[in-house]
């Protein structure tokens, strides 16, 4: 008799932890997903964002994957316009219309403006943007200007009379120099925006290609 | 099919039967190596009257020269940092010359024309009893192997993490057919290139050290065994089956220590040092005072009538080399390869000059270009493929310049053998796709850094030109504050303006013009 309580009484206590185990596997995996879903790129879902780095795009996707490099914790919405950002090419030329690659960024997603502003984005810009916002291609608005080749800004050292007029209008903080002074442009950092060309009151800037060393040369596609 | 499989599956049977590692992927091609050397002994070319040394590092980097036009240089000295004269002589140019790269552009380059002290090679520096990093980067070591990465800082990256080095691993397979400058090394100067592990082994204080070495190079082999037999070290001579590209730095690492590397990483993170058999005794050479000034180049082809291994000073034009060996192609008919039949390139001018890098230089005549037909799935490459990648699939994504597709099919650890361009029935230049992907990928990332850097700034200048705009705004305000507080100061200025109106009012006739300027003069 004292057996087959014992028996009984083993058994009933292996089904209680087992429930009680299941039920806790159950509802950590659920605070698990909770977790991901709601924080996107925190601590864990180390992999799944490594896995969107840089242009992914979200296949067939509702919303677009967020990029993992945006700050945890923020707002979906800010890290869709730092997505959104990361991919304009930063020149900060303005010619879009806003001022500066971020402005840009934030009116595309918040104001629904079109993707095809950006002409040192260019057309491969647009097939990116196109992408991964899910919108149709569009051609780039020639209104805007013309896809440039990389280049630099030059100034003759000997016409500058040492304004800082181009200094102050620099986006990027490419030009050094000092009042009656003369100015040079730092090519590693010039972006070829040419917002320092209108205010040149002597006309002493102009535009070059950026000059690339071998270390910079791609191979060529085989035809 | 089946048969096939059941052949290698005997080949592997074999191989592991005879205690060999054996190699993932890969090709057996016949050995073919022109221009060995027959009586123990390599020749030198004559000094030629002009000598081109291009301002480049091994990333293709421009470097600032430290000498100036018209400047006599001593053989062995500096001439940019990371570059020393190969002979002694007079600066007579420095400009833009054709350099040896796939691109075919010219860079700008040091032209020496040697006196005649040039041929004299004695020692610049004083020996040393150890090989320091200090030395190899005095000497200009660089690796001979192909890459030609800075010899100096690849040691200190290997021996920088405080741990023991793991293996000294010796690179003298040099699977590539038609190369054949690292066996004629061996096979002339084994004695030497003991003397050199020897060196490389005090200096690094490796655990332990493996020469690995084609098992079809039967006389360097034999010449290494004799030349240990006069000097036993505790190394291993490692004999592999010859299979292409076993000499692949990765490829090697992964069969002789079974470790695999992840994409991006290099030998030295995992403690390995991997250093051709030619940089070695270069690293030897340093240690005795001589900075490495040229290296031996296998000259070969279908359009070379003697096929030959040369020792040719860096800054030698391959034309010179050419026609000091008899040979007088034009690039018209022929096709000028160098860095190997495989994995080389073909040159765009003959007046580009021998660097480290150049270990062979093979003529042939001009071979019509075969259209490539589409690929038809056969997965022969992905049987061939060393780096086990999928190159059908990678190829897709690579002709799309879908750059985050072909990282996902293994972009990155590509090591351009060429083999599946070897195996292609269809003709299709998978490598050369591959090639272009790599380098847009590094441009593309390049583009990143820059447009991140630039963003930053601006950000930087927006906050400091707010801050500006505050301080002025709280200066504004302060003074506001200051004059509002002081109610009399305002109070009595009212008063005098009021007065002052009042008083020229008064007069009235001579009209509101003249108020400014009494106002000006009190």
């Amino acid at each position: 008799m004292s057996t087959v309580l014992a028996l009984l009484g083993f058994v009933t206590v292996i089904t209680l932890l087992g429930g009680l185990l299941a039920w806790l596997s159950s509802s950590s995996k659920a605070l698990r997903l909770g977790f991901v879903s709601r924080s996107g790129s925190g601590s864990g879902s180390g992999s799944g964002s490594g896995n969107n780095d840089n242009g992914q795009t979200g296949d067939g996707a509702l919303l677009p994957s967020i990029q993992g490099d945006a700050a945890p914790g923020t707002e979906p919405i800010t890290r869709l316009i730092d997505s959104v950002n990361a991919k304009l090419p930063q020149t900060q030329c303005a010619q879009c219309g806003y001022p500066g690659c971020r402005p840009y960024a934030t009116a595309i997603v918040m104001q629904d403006a079109p993707i095809n502003q950006c002409p040192p984005g260019g057309d491969a810009l647009i097939r990116e943007l196109a992408d991964f916002l899910g919108k149709p291609l569009v051609a780039l608005d020639s209104e805007r200007g013309d896809t440039k080749l990389p280049q630099t800004a030059v100034i003759d050292e000997s016409q500058c009379i040492g304004c800082t007029l181009c200094i102050a209008a620099c986006p990027v903080d490419a030009i050094v120099g000092a009042s009656r002074y003369m100015h040079t442009v730092i090519t590693d950092h010039c972006t070829g925006c040419e917002l320092c060309l209108p205010p040149c009151p002597v006309d002493c800037i102009s535009m070059i290609a950026a000059e690339q060393g071998l270390d910079h040369w791609c191979r060529p596609k085989p035809s | 099919m089946p048969a096939e499989t059941v052949m290698k599956l005997l080949h592997h049977w074999w191989t592991a039967r005879r205690d060999e590692p054996v190699m993932r992927g890969g090709l057996t091609l016949p050995r073919h190596k022109p221009g060995l050397p027959v009586n123990g002994e390599i020749a030198t070319l004559v000094m030629p009257d002009r000598l081109v040394l291009p301002l480049l590092d091994y990333h293709g980097r421009r470097l600032l020269p430290v000498v100036s036009v018209g400047q006599r240089v001593d053989y062995g000295e500096s001439l940019a940092p990371g570059l020393i004269a190969s002979a002694s002589g007079s600066v007579i140019a420095i400009e833009p010359r054709p350099v040896m790269h796939p691109s075919g552009r010219s860079e700008l380059c040091v032209v020496i024309r040697p006196d005649e002290n040039g041929t004299v090679e004695s020692a610049v520096h004083e020996a040393v009893p150890e090989l320091t990093e200090q030395r190899l980067a005095t000497c200009g070591v660089t690796g001979l192997g192909g890459a030609g990465f800075d010899t100096a800082s690849k040691v200190h990256k290997a021996t920088q993490h405080g741990e023991q080095l793991d293996t000294l691993l010796i690179n003298a397979v040099e699977c590539e057919p038609m190369i054949s400058c690292d066996e004629s090394l061996m096979m002339c100067h084994a004695t030497e290139i003991i003397d050199a592990i020897a060196s490389l082994m005090t200096m690094t204080h490796c655990k332990r050290c493996v020469i690995a070495i084609e098992n079809d190079k039967h006389a360097a082999i034999a010449a290494l065994r004799q030349a240990l037999d006069l000097r036993p070290l505790a190394l291993t001579l490692q004999p592999l089956a010859p299979v292409y590209p076993a000499g692949a730095e990765r490829q090697l690492v992964e069969r002789i220590t079974g470790q695999l590397l992840f994409a991006g990483e290099r030998p030295t993170h995992r403690g390995i040092l991997c250093i051709n058999v030619a940089t070695a005794l270069a690293a030897r050479q340093s240690q005795l005072g001589f900075p490495m000034t040229s290296r031996i180049v296998t000259l070969a082809g279908r359009s070379v009538d003697e096929p030959v291994n040369v020792r040719v000073r860096f800054g030698t034009s391959v034309a010179e080399v050419l026609r000091q060996t008899g040979n007088k192609p034009s690039l018209a008919s022929h096709q000028v390869r160098t860095g190997g039949p495989l994995s080389g390139f073909d040159l765009a001018s003959l007046e580009a000059p021998v660097t480290a890098t150049t270990n062979s230089i093979i003529v042939q005549p001009v071979q019509p270009t075969v259209e490539p037909l589409p690929c038809i799935r056969c997965d022969r490459c992905s049987d061939v493929c060393p780096a086990g990648l999928l190159p059908q699939q990678l190829l897709w994504y690579a002709r799309a310049e879908d750059l985050a597709g072909s990282r996902r099919f293994g972009l990155d650890s590509c090591i351009e053998c060429g083999c599946c361009d070897l195996v292609c029935p269809s003709g299709i230049s998978l490598t050369q796709t591959f090639r272009h992907a790599r380098d847009s990928q590094r441009e593309q990332r390049h583009r990143d850094q820059l447009a991140d850097a630039a963003e930053l700034r601006f950000h930087k200048r927006e906050d400091r030109l707010a801050q500006r705009q505050a301080a002025r705004e709280r200066r504004r305000q302060d003074a506001r504050a200051k004059l509002i507080g002081d109610s009399d100061a305002i109070g009595d200025a009212l008063a005098r303006a009021r007065r002052r109106r009042q008083r020229h009012e008064r007069p009235g006739q001579s009209g509101d013009h003249a108020t400014p300027s009494h106002d000006g003069d009190s």
